[in-house]
């Protein structure tokens, strides 16, 4: 399981990352491997929706074992598959990008990390980032 | 609104605040006036459960205006009411030791801090060290 400073870590390293790609205002989180929140921050200028939206994209990377900017590719034209998904999993599936799964160095799955704020390709490459800033990748 | 940076110091205050204590399977939650979170930290010892109750003490303790270990003396004897209350504000009221309201020196409210996981009422305590210590009040 990912220590909670290697979590916060992460979630510092997003705000980092955001500020280089000129994303100022954002929220991050990291889960467990089960998807419970470890550590999640939001900006100040950031509004609310953004923590819910960033804990739905970490947990719907670990249900699919995918990031959700690939889940995105899928999903993004099979609207009936989205919204059955989105009840079968009561309501905690946004596959837009922004979520990833959480590996370390043995590719052992640890967590996942979302951020939530900017584009989705934005959102993808700043945790994506973050998260390799900090020793650890995305599962894919 | 309590900025980020403000939210940052008082979970540092009570994590060190905990650890004087020998407490370590705490959450600790900064929420805004409307209780959106802003900032949340789960430390290692603590099961998945505590985002989402440190969460809805906040919520709770919002929604009265009164900390969370008041309003478990108001409810503590009158489940009817408790079960009421929770199910009318669709889930999140826990009326249990933990989340103090904090407002500034004009007594405008500025949030909620909110700990779960220890004893409750070490919880309580460790909420309101952890605002005094940056200079901001709490609500009986």
């Amino acid at each position: 399981m990912i220590p909670l400073t290697q979590a916060m870590a992460v979630v510092d390293a997003c705000f980092v990352a955001g500020a280089e790609r000129q994303l100022a205002e954002l929220a991050a989180v990291v889960t467990d491997e089960g998807g419970a929140v470890r550590a999640v921050m939001r900006s100040d200028g950031q509004h609310a929706f953004s923590v819910d939206i960033a804990i739905a994209k970490a947990r719907s990377a670990l249900g699919f074992r995918r990031s959700t900017i690939k889940l995105a590719e899928y999903f993004g034209s099979h609207a009936s598959s989205t919204i059955g998904i989105t009840y079968a999993t009561d309501q905690r599936f946004i596959p837009i990008g922004g979520g990833i799964v959480l590996v370390d160095d043995d590719g052992r799955v640890i967590g996942a990390a979302a951020v939530a704020g900017g584009a989705p390709a934005t959102d993808d490459a700043v945790v994506r980032a973050a998260a390799s800033s900090v020793g650890l990748a995305a599962l894919d | 609104m309590i900025p980020l940076q403000t939210a940052r110091r008082i979970a540092d205050e009570a994590f060190a605040e905990a650890t004087r204590r020998g407490i370590d399977n705490i959450t600790v939650l900064v929420a805004d006036p409307s209780g959106a979170v802003r900032l949340a930290l789960r430390n290692d010892a603590q099961g998945a459960f505590g985002f989402d109750t440190a969460r809805a003490k906040a919520q709770t303790a919002l929604g009265f205006g009164k900390s969370s270990k008041r309003l478990a003396e108001i409810f503590g004897d009158d489940p009817a009411a408790t079960v009421g209350i929770n199910a009318a504000v669709g889930g999140c009221f826990i009326p249990i030791a933990g989340a103090v309201v904090v407002h500034d020196a004009a007594n405008t409210v500025v949030g909620a801090v909110s700990i779960s996981g220890g004893n409750p009422l070490a919880d309580d305590e460790v909420a309101r060290a952890a605002v005094e210590r940056v200079g901001l009040f709490t609500s009986p």
